[in-house]
């Protein structure tokens, strides 16, 4: 039941991490070096993109194509959604420190 | 740098998002509320009973089939009562005898779904002598005392009348409000399509979220709710143009029908099995519980709805229908199983034959209802839809953020109206809920009135919101929000006895959940209100601007 | 420049909305389908038209082009799908 939205969320989480926007929170300094990053972000997108096309699967073997694919669209808003939102809880954070900072 | 068609597009995605905007956001709103209109509808009808259990395995025949009835009562030493899907239906055949007119045009038996929860009949009473078609009537059956009680729920519009706004507005004639929702949903189109040309890189609006940044932060909003839900906006939209194809590009039909009409074509391109007219000689109808028997053997699956066209004629035609058939399965899959009541002959039909393009929009419009939406998917859509609606207003705001860092005063109006908007249609339902419990209960205008309560309270707070201090002005309407659907369960219980205390109680998930996500609606708002009070929604990046200028 | 913007908007709807419609009915007269399937492809195909006509108003350069550009193809698309309607006695099969 909850493999396909499992799946999807690794896949999306690996998909988010080859922007070095993002790879910046495992390793800053691997992600500022370009030539260094680019094979990284490459492998990153290939499994990404392997898991999504398997969730696909997966959820087509589950509920058929029609059924499956309109799931997957469902699970592919949420897990993005969480995925998103836990990206963005560091610099909610630090943001909001900042924030407290300058109003004080 | 931009191209000079990606500045066009960038200008026609603005301009064909916020000329609609606010209409935009009430059809969301209100369409999703429809995904849940069948609940709704329950708890608007607290005379209904609670929930029964289904079955939990399926057998054809209805003697075996066990509902477990739902008590409010403390429970009794005999342990869980039961009912079977046979009995219900003798006692629902016995009440239509007893009940619907003798002309009635048919009968309905309504099992108990997942989402429905009840047993119930209704009739559709003949035309009047003005030709009009009067409302179908209703009753429900209540298990839970010793004798079982016919209950008929109050004057309401219920959750139909709300999901009704969604493509018929209000206080509108039907081809106006036809018009107008196709014009709108068309423009929505047109800005779905403009904002995926102007964002090439729409990989990366996957994931980006920076919070805290005025109104980059209403942008990155706006791009990641759309990017998100993509997929379900373009199939929303386009198929809810769909409905109203016959109504807008009705001149593609009489090129090629002429002066047969839409009907024909209809006809042509949806066969549906004509049923026999009404003979005008009576004939009884042979017992029900054998051909349901047959019919769930054939099907395989649970009958839901058994329909008597005619009863008490010889031609009467007896239906039973299926489950709704998720999309792919609309080709050739039997939708409902028919039988002359008269004789019990099996009737042809009652498959779905569409020809190809004619099967695409019926598989597109079953996209669009959800009808066939299991819980989870059913609650994937109400995610996507709310990523819409999130769309839709920091759309709004971001356009309303850009021009204000122009011109602080100048746009104070329009600022008012969309803060009465965004914050106002939410509290506006959440009234329709409240007059729903409060309305004297055998008040014969209340339907109206219920509606009435929705679009004045509307008003209200519209004009609230035009006269209260500008800076204070989103900080209020959340407040109000909050405090509107805060109260939704609170006079719920105060108001009848289908409040969480009994509905968790008795397990009931479906009228639980209606005052639970009013709850949720309330702390939402409320937290809302609270952060607003910190920041305004629109004056975060001046007051920082000036702090700034203040410490340098 | 509000006039242009007048002119690119009346082409967009009443442009848009003749092209969507005679263009459309034109792929549903050569569609080598009934004349049900055709028609039910042709209004699943107009919203499609139409919103693209949207883009073309807005997008190209001088709005005389946005109305030339909708309004010649739909009168073009019109007369064909009629003159091939009226061949076939109004009714294809």
């Amino acid at each position: 039941m909850l493999t396909v939205p499992a799946v999807l969320l690794v896949s999306v989480g690996l998909l988010a991490l080859s922007l070095p926007h993002h790879f910046r929170t495992l390793n800053p300094a691997i992600a500022r070096r370009p030539d260094q990053f680019r094979p990284i972000a490459l492998g990153l997108r290939l499994c990404g993109y392997t898991l999504m096309l398997v969730s696909i699967a997966l959820s087509a073997r589950q509920s058929g194509w029609a059924l499956g694919l309109t799931y997957w669209c469902g699970w592919l808003a949420l897990t993005s959604l969480l995925v998103a939102l836990g990206l963005s809880i560091r610099g909610l954070v630090t943001r909001s420190q900042k924030h407290r900072s300058l109003t004080r | 740098m931009k191209s000079a068609f990606r500045t066009s597009m960038t200008w026609l995605h603005r301009w064909a998002g916020i000329v609609f905007s606010a209409l935009m956001f009430f059809i969301f709103v209100t369409g999703t509320l429809g995904y849940f209109h069948f609940e709704l509808d329950r708890w608007l009808k607290p005379e209904r009973p609670l929930a029964m259990s289904l079955p939990t395995t399926f057998t054809p025949s209805p003697e075996l089939s066990v509902f477990r009835i739902p008590t409010d009562r403390a429970p009794t030493d005999k342990g869980p009562r039961t009912i079977s899907t046979a009995e219900l239906i003798r006692l629902g055949v016995q009440r239509l005898k007893e009940q619907a007119p003798d002309d009635a045009i048919w009968w309905g038996i309504i099992l108990p779904t997942e989402r429905n929860g009840n047993f119930w009949v209704e009739w559709q009473p003949p035309r009047g002598e003005d030709g009009q078609r009067p409302e179908r009537e209703a009753q429900y059956l209540d298990l839970s005392r010793e004798e079982p009680l016919w209950v008929q729920p109050r004057q309401t519009g219920g959750g139909e009348a709300l999901y009704r706004l969604h493509w018929r507005l209000h206080y509108l004639p039907d081809i106006a409000a036809y018009w107008i929702v196709g014009l709108c949903s068309l423009l929505m189109l047109v800005g779905l399509v403009t904002g995926v040309i102007i964002h090439r890189r729409i990989f990366r609006e996957f994931f980006t979220l920076r919070l805290y940044r005025g109104a980059r932060s209403w942008l990155d909003f706006h791009n990641l709710s759309s990017v998100l839900a993509l997929p379900f906006q373009i199939m929303i939209v386009y198929s809810g143009l769909l409905f109203f194809a016959l109504t807008f590009m009705e001149p593609i039909v009489s090129a090629r029908y002429g002066d047969e009409g839409v009907r024909v074509f209809q006809h042509e391109a949806f066969p549906d099995d004509e049923p026999e007219p009404r003979a005008g000689e009576p004939a009884e109808s042979v017992p029900i519980l054998p051909l349901l028997t047959l019919a769930q053997r054939e099907s395989g699956q649970r009958i839901v709805q058994i329909y008597i066209l005619y009863p008490g004629d010889i031609s009467a035609r007896l239906s039973f229908y299926l489950p709704e058939p998720s999309p792919a399965e609309y080709q050739g899959k039997p939708h409902r199983i028919m039988y002359r009541a008269s004789t019990g002959e099996r009737l042809e039909g009652g498959t779905q034959q569409y020809g190809g393009a004619a099967s695409v929009e019926k598989t597109l419009i079953a996209l669009h209802e959800g009808l066939f939406a299991d819980w989870p998917l059913r609650w994937l859509y109400i995610l996507c839809s709310l990523l819409g609606i999130l769309m839709i207003a920091t759309g709004i705001l971001f356009w309303l953020k850009k021009r204000r860092s122009r011109d602080p005063t100048a746009y104070a109006t329009v600022e008012r109206f969309y803060a009465a908007v965004l914050v106002g249609l939410p509290t506006a339902i959440a009234l329709y809920f409240l007059a729903n419990r409060l309305l004297p209960a055998h008040w014969p205008a209340r339907a109206d009135w219920e509606m009435h309560s929705l679009f004045l309270g509307w008003l209200a707070l519209g004009l609230y919101a035009s006269w209260c201090p500008l800076h204070a002005v989103w900080k209020t309407q959340l407040t109000f929000a909050a405090l509107a659907w805060g109260s939704v369960p609170v006079v719920n219980a105060l108001t009848s006895d289908r409040h969480l205390g009994v509905s968790l109680a008795a397990g009931d998930w479906v009228l639980a959940g209606v005052d639970l996500s009013a709850l949720v609606m309330a702390l939402s708002f409320g937290l809302m209100a609270r952060h607003g009070s910190r920041r305004s929604v629109m004056a975060t990046e001046s007051r920082r601007q000036n702090l700034e200028e203040v410490s340098c | 420049m509000l006039l242009d913007v007048i002119s690119r908007c009346m082409a967009a709807l009443l442009g848009g909305y003749a092209l969507s419609i005679a263009f459309s009915l034109l792929v549903g007269v050569l569609l080598p389908v009934d004349r049900a399937q055709a028609t039910v492809t042709a209004l699943l195909l107009s919203f499609v038209v139409y919103t693209g006509a949207f883009l073309w108003a807005f997008g190209v350069r001088s709005h005389w082009r946005a109305w030339t550009g909708l309004l010649i193809p739909a009168v073009i698309s019109a007369g064909i799908s009629f003159a091939l309607l009226g061949h076939q006695g109004g009714a294809l099969p």
